[in-house]
């Protein structure tokens, strides 16, 4: 029997694994845990309990399910077909390569990894496009230049005892792109028409010092000191090694500001002049294009490609698994989780989606061999990107409303979920008042699952949702600017700093049938290589 | 043999008394940031009164087994990670185990304050475990479940106080639960 001081070791031990976990410390406690599978089934009358309370406008038939589906897939046809420029025109030598964005890369926030319909056309430091807007670079292809595998002497013990195994090869369609925010990355900027009429170069990268959570893009080197308002679109005339640098010629980098503010500790107001990019790079980026020069020079009728993108159904993909229920409803009072009967030993991972028809129930926090704890989108802190669709016009662009953070669930049963309108993109004409006051209409909308998140593919149904009149995004009056570039801006306007308390109606039922998500990140295209 | 049992019947308790612990939660208020979750937090926390109850009748030299067994019967009705629970199910079993090396547990003052402090500790750590994990989580932009707002400090209190009650009109069916006996050691 342990000794005091070794209890307390043991304990401090524990509670050291808990506050910084090790994945084959995880990997000991979950075998350990596994016979408390068998027990399970006894939290059968917590589920009946949940069931009977659930709201009615939750879960939904079959013929409703199979209709949100279709809408999944009108959001899916409308968001690829966003990803092409409007304002900015294409040269016709230019063959753009499709990519949808699947996650950030560990800790970098300035690099986003894309799965692009043709990896084989893709080249480093190819410019890369979300609409009319730059967004950055192809900075890695990892499939080209996978990392060196050089495991030390406790992970080969490791491997060899199977409490880890080897990195898995890269997807061959996956490409890094480094975003204009990183430190080091640069673009050549030019405002055609300043405040007083003049033109004005610039180099533009990584971010100017802010004293809020807004992005500003940083300038260097502007040609003219006096510039201070004006749009910045991408301009490298001088092609340097390689031609395709000029390809983003065109595309907006945002809008050029100048601002007061006070340092924390200084006594004196600073000016700092920065751009302010039209476009949520947190969370705001769901599909690009990777500006590629065709083959042979050869002219490219860019209408019919855009319009023959591949529409792949957000559950027809083959990387979803039935999942049964086990138990609803968390020891812990201040969560809101569940248990089902899949776990890793089925291939499912932390953060994978779960399902119920088309609509995101929650996703999985801790998977176990044979069972997964999973976050309800009930369980408060759940966050996840969201896209926006009419329910007036299911077909027009889709607004990227960014994260939404869920704060439980109201005494009616709805899902509260917070948003922050100044961290979105720029909003499309549907969700703005059509007096051009540039702020927002009361729209219902169906909120969707966007991309950027590990094992949650985009298109999943979270609900349907009022948007308040009266919210101003950030980067309002670039909505406008996105159709006239080149205009000259209007004014600056506060953004809201507590965010929007939202109710969401018609959410998962935690009913079942459930599906998992299983292995791969994202969805199959036609092509994509994997 | 005998004591394996008796351990594994131990974790079957505290599964029965989480179990009945997450019924009781889905009649009360739905899971918010605010207030509602400590209106849900005055569900007294049975599991630990099962751990205390075994503590008391087995004595702290069996504390870590005790822990790893009320780990293994919560883990079904948790999202906590385990070695979270483990963590506060041991310092929750030694408290109690000291406790009781000072009088006995069966005191009504005793079952109070034991199950009671038990409860509190482990709610409170669960609590600093999820607003860490989140802490972190935010920076780095990893993965992350369970955000706790400011209103959740009191919901240890909350649970403690229900469990210390819990714990004084259960004792008697707590102490003598079917396994405890295969636990005991011989005085000589």
């Amino acid at each position: 029997m342990p000794s005091r001081a070794a209890t307390l070791t043991l304990a401090g031990i524990s509670a050291l694994l808990a506050l910084r976990p090790f994945g084959p410390a995880d990997r000991v406690a979950d075998l350990v845990t596994l016979p408390s599978r068998v027990a399970a089934p006894l939290g059968l009358p917590a589920t009946i309990v949940t069931r009977t309370r659930v709201p009615s406008t939750s879960g939904a038939d079959e013929k409703q399910l199979a209709l949100e589906a279709s809408f999944s897939a009108r959001l899916e046809r409308a968001v690829l077909r966003s990803a092409w420029p409007r304002a900015v025109e294409l040269k016709s030598e230019v063959a753009p390569i499709p990519g949808e964005v699947d996650a950030r890369l560990g800790r970098s926030r300035d690099t986003i990894r894309v799965r692009v319909a043709e990896p084989d056309r893709v080249e480093l430091g190819q410019p890369v496009v979300a609409g009319d807007v730059y967004v950055g670079r192809v900075s890695r292809i990892p499939f080209r230049e996978p990392l060196p595998d050089e495991p030390g002497p406790l992970e080969r013990l490791m491997r060899a005892t199977g409490l880890s195994s080897p990195p898995l090869p890269p997807p061959r369609d996956a490409v890094d792109v480094s975003l204009v925010t990183g430190p080091d990355q640069r673009v050549g900027g030019l405002v055609r028409e300043d405040q007083e009429g003049f033109p004005c170069a610039m180099v533009v990268g990584g971010l100017t010092w802010r004293p809020d959570d807004l992005v500003w893009l940083a300038v260097h080197a502007p040609e003219r000191r006096s510039t201070r308002k004006g749009i910045v679109v991408v301009s490298e005339p001088l092609g340097l090694e390689r031609d395709f640098e000029s390809l983003g010629e065109g595309f907006l980098i945002g809008e050029l500001q100048e601002e007061e503010v006070v340092r924390p500790g200084e006594p004196m107001t600073r000016r700092i002049l920065g751009i302010q990019p039209p476009i949520d790079f947190r969370a705001g980026i769901n599909q690009v294009l990777v500006l590629a020069e065709s083959e042979g020079g050869v002219e490219v009728d860019h209408d019919r490609l855009r319009d023959a993108l591949p529409v792949v159904p957000v559950l027809e993909d083959g990387g979803w698994g039935s999942a049964r229920l086990l138990v609803t409803g968390d020891a812990t009072p201040w969560r809101s989780t569940l248990r089902v009967n899949r776990g890793s030993r089925d291939g499912v991972a932390p953060g994978a989606a779960l399902v119920e028809g088309v609509r995101l129930a929650g996703r999985v926090s801790d998977p176990s061999p044979m069972t997964s704890a999973v976050a309800t989108v009930f369980d408060p802190g759940f966050h996840v990107n969201v896209l926006a669709q009419a329910v007036d016009a299911p077909d027009a662009a889709p607004l990227a409303m960014g994260r939404l953070t869920s704060e439980g669930r109201a005494p009616d049963g709805s899902l509260l979920m917070r948003w922050f309108p100044d961290a979105g993109t720029a909003w499309p004409e549907w969700a703005l008042e059509p007096d051009g006051s540039d702020v927002s209409r009361e729209v219902q909308v169906t909120l969707w699952t966007g991309s950027g998140m590990v094992r949650v593919p985009r298109g999943l149904r979270i609900g349907r949702v009022t948007i308040p009149a009266g919210a101003r995004p950030a980067s309002r009056v670039l909505g406008k600017i996105a159709d006239r570039v080149g205009d000259v801006v209007g004014e600056e306007v506060p953004a809201i700093d507590a965010g929007i308390l939202l109710r969401v109606n018609e959410t998962a039922s935690l009913r079942g049938p459930f599906q998992v998500r299983f292995g791969g990140a994202r969805l199959s295209r036609e092509g994509a290589g994997q | 043999m005998k004591r394996v049992v008796g351990f594994v019947l131990v974790a079957v308790w505290v599964a029965l008394a989480c179990a009945a612990q997450v019924t009781l939660l889905a009649f009360g208020p739905w899971v918010d940031i605010g207030t509602a979750s400590v209106t849900r937090a005055l569900v007294p926390d049975l599991g630990i009164c099962v751990l205390v109850a075994a503590v008391a009748r087995v004595g702290r030299r069996d504390a870590v087994g005790l822990a790893v067994a009320a780990t293994i019967g919560r883990a079904a009705f948790t999202g906590a990670a385990p070695f979270a629970v483990l963590a506060g199910s041991i310092v929750v079993a030694f408290m109690a185990g000291s406790l009781g090396r000072m009088a006995e547990l069966d005191r009504p003052f005793l079952r109070v304050t034991s199950a009671g402090l038990g409860a509190l500790v482990f709610s409170a750590w669960l609590l600093f475990v999820d607003f860490v994990r989140a802490d972190e989580a935010r920076a780095s932009g990893a993965l992350s479940f369970g955000e706790v707002g400011l209103e959740l400090t009191w919901a240890p209190l909350a649970t403690a106080f229900t469990t210390a009650l819990v714990a004084f009109a259960l004792w008697p069916m707590l102490r003598v639960l079917p396994g405890l006996r295969r636990l005991e050691r011989p005085a000589f």
